[in-house]
């Protein structure tokens, strides 16, 4: 009963349409044996267990307890030592697991929708003042240094702890923004959509139902590289202090590891950095993978 | 002739297909060996389905190898072996060497860019001109096919332009990559008759011009007959018939290509003339009939045809440069002339 | 036969024009001053060289692209002047189809769906009998109703273009506007889609404009043929005549170039000359830079309308737009 499928289109350069609902399938199976991308997921799925166990009160509950010596050595009280404080390293490095996760969550979702939203706009009012002015925003925020904005916004809202966070998103939309608009341009003159305009289909119907569906593959890869680029900033600012104001992060673990590996003492550094590395690894081969799988080529037949 | 440039020997392509159940593997390309020399246009000819796409696909390296599982004893393009090189290997290939013309224009052009700076940047990657160069040589590639006003289109978003511009556009931009082979699936299905037949007669100077070799895939004989200076008839993924055009449709040995020939429609003063399109429709690849695939549609067909596959084998009268070859048992007689 | 009935569609003297790009402040009339009409029931043939205004036309009709000037009557209503609100009834009315039968269905929408969603927006039929619509549709158009649940590219090439005949064909409109409908199908495919077209304006009694550059397909379907060139309609004539006997020279070119399958043919006469831009359109006869018959005059003053054939005479009249036929 199944017919020989005619017309082709291969491997066109981005995104093809044909073969897209097969690829939600086809994604799957293409990561499924991907054995890295596999890896990938395993890591994040275990932080992302700690992180939701922190969030329920499981664990590490007592990150700012001061309840040991300064600086004591890995031991059966506190696995990985004590800092300067004498606050436990390992339940410090587990309770950041969650800020790591807020921070990466939040932004990845707020920027990316940020990006669908505006990016959507100016594709699909392609060429007007619209278009212009979106464009323009992104111009300006793509040119300003980023830790320099950051600074900015830190210092405009007075210690605000959700500084860090307006800041990545403010300028993490714009990569998402510019591919979005580039694929909604491309949809837009695609005869499906001249159908749905043609039958007088109001425009929120049409980005709904024929539009946003196939620009879900673009928004998937950037919120995962964003989840990725958050982690990684906040660590940085934290580090400089413009980052995480009350609570811990591997960032203000590794800020306040700069004294004490000068005075030889390394598991403050070595927990919040080996924690880190871990889920930026896992991540990255998962954001590897799942952009191989929407790989256009992949799916294009 | 001259030398030839690409050699092809035993490609085939399968594709897993699943349903409920089982996995079967569907062969879409089925050990075909072809040769393409060097200022040729070569026709590919079929219905759709055949194969035809996925062949050029195969050819280019850019089948997408999960689903798809190519095989080729060998595919020489010069002295390197397309069929060996990895992907970094393939991509210094690409555009250079071997280049491509996508059955669907619209997809392949980025509506972000403005045509010209998509063109010229083809033009200054291939032919390392600079800018003002690249955009002059553009124009000229423009008017080449066709595009009167190229001051215009240059200028024009790819939405801007008609389905027929947009698909000359791609032409032009092959072309400005002055490949050793090009490939053109289907380059002027969107064309009417006028346009198309200046578009064939400029590919047709290009591969004189710049020994430009050309693979042209098409379902229209009348384009074959147009541009091509040989033709390969394909059905289900096997090469059926291969001839030089004139022999071809002079003296049409298998009955595929003779089916093909009588359901070319027409234009007659007198009056509609009835179209005799060949019955039944391809089989699907995982359904293939065993023996001649076209024996369920053949009114020739018999118990040998439905058990054994034809080979290509030559007429025996055509001991020239270029074979006139068939795969049918019992192919039809040369035409009385 | 004599007896006339009030046209489907009629447009008159209708200007499409589109800002050229960043040229300043000059437009591009891609629909130049075009005027015809389609009777209920017939297949209007529109041919005409790549850019010369077709698929612009077909967009103004559906208020794709508002035109600039010109009257577009559907049942004598003015679809120019209407509001969106009005449009809704000729919206349901006049339905499109596209050449690529690939691109013209939601890729990531069922069949169903697709088939569902123009009825739920005109609020066609109770909510619970839409779905039976959709199935008769489909058996309408010669598809197994288990193709319901594929998606576009499930489908081979010639399903596709079915389905997209079931989605037009579901409002049970009085006229579908095919652009290129069967171009990209080859001979064995299209010529069945061709059948099923004239099998559905036999039984379901709707109009269509049938947009094709390939002469052999409209003289297989079309009543009546029109051509264009440059956004001007140089000659409409019923099919028989036009193909008979073409009174413009820039038609009987079209005819001659079509190619024949058959190598030994001589190579189709390519007209001399490039297309002007429709930009700077060539004063006068806009064919007067490639036409073999040209006259002093052409070059300077425009051919009027000229009726060969007298609407009285016939169905259809025969009208040209040439100095030849103005002595
Ligand atoms: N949105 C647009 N903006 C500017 N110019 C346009 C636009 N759409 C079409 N045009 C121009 O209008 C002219 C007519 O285009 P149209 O698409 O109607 O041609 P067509 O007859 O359908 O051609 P084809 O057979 O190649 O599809 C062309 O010169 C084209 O470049
Ligand atoms: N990704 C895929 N998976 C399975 N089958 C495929 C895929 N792509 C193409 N095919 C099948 O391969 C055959 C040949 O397709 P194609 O080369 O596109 O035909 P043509 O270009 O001759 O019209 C068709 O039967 C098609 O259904
Ligand atoms: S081998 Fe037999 S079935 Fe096949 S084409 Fe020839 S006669 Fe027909
Ligand atoms: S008016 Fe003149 S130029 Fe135009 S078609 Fe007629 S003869 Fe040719
Ligand atoms: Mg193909
Ligand atoms: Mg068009």
């Amino acid at each position: 009963m199944i017919a020989p499928s005619a017309g082709t289109i291969i491997a066109t350069r981005r995104g093809s349409i044909a073969g897209d609902r097969a690829a939600s399938s086809r994604v799957w199976s293409s990561l499924r044996r991907d054995r890295a991308g596999l890896f990938g997921l395993a890591i994040v799925g275990l932080f992302f267990l700690v992180a939701v166990g922190v969030w329920l009160g499981w664990l590490g509950q007592g990150w700012s307890a001061a309840d040991g010596g300064r600086w004591e050595s890995a031991g059966p009280d506190h696995w990985l030592g004590t800092n300067v404080l004498g606050q436990d390293i390992f339940q410090r490095a587990v309770y950041s697991v969650r800020t790591a996760f807020e921070i990466g969550l939040l932004v990845a979702l707020l920027s990316t929708l940020l990006g669908a939203l505006l990016g959507g706009l100016s594709g699909w009012y392609s060429h007007s003042w619209v278009d212009d002015s979106i464009l323009w925003l992104k111009g300006v925020l793509d040119s300003i240094p980023f830790y320099l904005f950051v600074a900015a916004v830190a210092f405009a809202l007075q210690g605000w702890p959700w500084a860090m966070h307006l800041a990545m998103i403010a300028t993490f939309w714009t990569t998402t923004g510019r591919l979005v608009r580039g694929e909604v341009m491309r949809l837009k003159s695609r005869e499906f959509v001249l159908s749905a305009r043609a039958i007088g289909l109001p425009v929120h119907l049409i980005l709904l139902r024929h539009i946003l569906p196939n620009t879900l593959h673009i928004l998937l890869v950037q919120a995962t590289i964003a989840f990725v680029a958050a982690i990684k900033t906040e660590v940085i600012l934290s580090f400089l202090g413009l980052g995480v104001q009350d609570g811990v992060s591997w960032g203000l673990m590794l800020a306040e590891s700069t004294q004490e590996v000068l005075a030889g003492h390394f598991n403050n550094f070595l927990a919040a950095s080996l924690m880190l590395f871990l889920l930026l690894l896992g991540f990255n081969l998962l954001a590897d993978a799942m952009q191989d799988a929407f790989d256009p080529r992949q799916n294009a037949l | 002739m001259s030398d030839t440039v690409l050699s092809v020997s035993r490609l085939s392509v399968s594709f897993g297909v699943k349903s409920a159940a089982t996995k079967t593997v569907a062969k879409v390309v089925d050990g075909i060996s072809f040769e393409l020399n060097a200022g040729e246009v070569l026709g590919l000819v079929g219905e759709s389905g055949c194969g035809k796409s996925i062949t050029a696909a195969a050819l280019m390296g850019l089948l997408p190898s999960p689903p798809a599982l190519m095989v080729a004893e060998h595919i020489l393009l010069g002295d390197k072996d397309l069929s060996a090189l990895d992907e970094s290997g393939l991509r210094q290939v690409r555009g250079s060497e071997i280049s491509m013309i996508f059955q669907e224009p619209l997809t392949a052009l980025d509506p972000v860019f403005k045509i010209g700076s998509q063109l010229s940047a083809v033009i200054r990657r291939h032919q390392g001109k600079d800018r003002k160069n690249a955009f002059t040589t553009a124009v000229e590639m423009l008017g080449r096919v066709g595009i009167a006003d190229a001051a215009r289109i240059m200028k024009s978003y790819p939405h801007q332009l008609s389905g027929g511009m947009r698909q000359r556009v791609m032409i032009a931009m092959a072309m400005a990559c002055r490949p050793r082979v090009l490939l053109a699936d289907e380059p002027t299905t969107a064309l009417d008759v006028t346009t198309q037949a200046q578009v064939l007669a400029r590919l047709a100077d290009l591969g004189r011009d710049s020994d430009t070799a050309i693979l042209l895939i098409t379902h229209d004989l009348g384009v074959v007959a147009q541009a091509c200076d040989r033709a390969l008839v394909m059905y289900c993924g096997r090469i059926v018939e291969q001839a030089p055009v004139a022999e071809l449709f002079a003296n049409p040995a298998h009955p595929y290509t003779a089916g093909l020939l009588a359901a070319v429609p027409h234009v007659s003063r007198e009056g509609v003339r009835p179209v005799c399109a060949i019955p039944g429709s391809v089989p699907h690849p995982a359904a293939l009939p065993a023996g001649c695939h076209f024996a369920d549609r053949c009114d020739r067909a018999d118990n040998q045809c439905r058990a054994h596959v034809p080979r290509l084998q030559s007429l025996e009268e055509s001991e020239i440069a270029q074979p006139h070859r068939h795969a049918c048992f019992h192919p039809l007689p040369k035409a009385a002339m | 036969m004599t007896a006339p009935t009030p046209p489907l569609l009629s447009i008159r003297d209708l200007l499409v024009q589109y800002p050229a790009a960043a040229s300043g402040k000059r437009t591009l009339a891609a629909v130049n001053e075009v005027s015809f009409d389609i009777q209920p029931g017939s297949i209007f043939g529109l041919v005409g060289e790549s850019g010369s205004g077709k698929t612009s036309l077909a967009h103004a009709i559906v208020q794709l692209v508002r035109p600039a000037a010109g009257k577009i009557l559907f049942h004598g209503d003015n679809l120019v002047t209407m509001k969106e609100k009005e449009l809704r009834s000729a919206r349901r009315n006049i339905q499109l189809v596209f050449q690529d039968p690939l691109v013209s269905l939601s890729p990531r929408r069922s069949i169903l769906q697709s088939l569902l969603e123009p009825l739920n927006h005109f609020r066609i039929g109770a909510s619970g009998q839409r779905r039976s619509r959709a199935m008769n549709a489909l058996e309408t158009v010669g598809l197994d109703q288990g193709v319901q649940h594929r998606y576009p590219h499930e489908l081979s090439g010639g399903q596709r273009q079915r389905a997209a005949l079931a989605r037009a064909l579901i409002t049970e409109p009085e006229l579908i506007i095919a652009d290129e409908a069967v171009s990209s199908l080859d001979v064995s495919v299209q010529a069945r889609i061709l059948e099923l077209i004239l099998h559905l304006r036999e039984k379901t009694g709707v109009a269509f404009l049938f947009i094709s550059h390939d002469l052999a397909v409209i003289q297989q379907l079309a009543d009546v043929v029109a051509v264009m060139y440059l956004g001007k309609m140089l000659e409409i004539a019923p099919a028989g005549t036009l193909f008979r006997d073409a009174a413009h020279p820039y038609t009987r070119a079209l005819l001659d170039a079509v190619p024949a399958p058959d190598p030994g043919h001589d190579k189709p006469l390519v007209l001399s000359g490039e297309p002007p831009s429709p930009l700077t359109p060539p004063s006068g006869c806009v064919f007067h830079t490639r036409c073999p018959a040209v006259m002093k005059q052409c070059e300077k003053i425009q051919p009027a309308e000229k009726h060969i054939i007298e609407p009285e005479s016939s169905p259809s009249a025969h009208l040209v737009r040439c100095h030849l036929w103005n002595s």
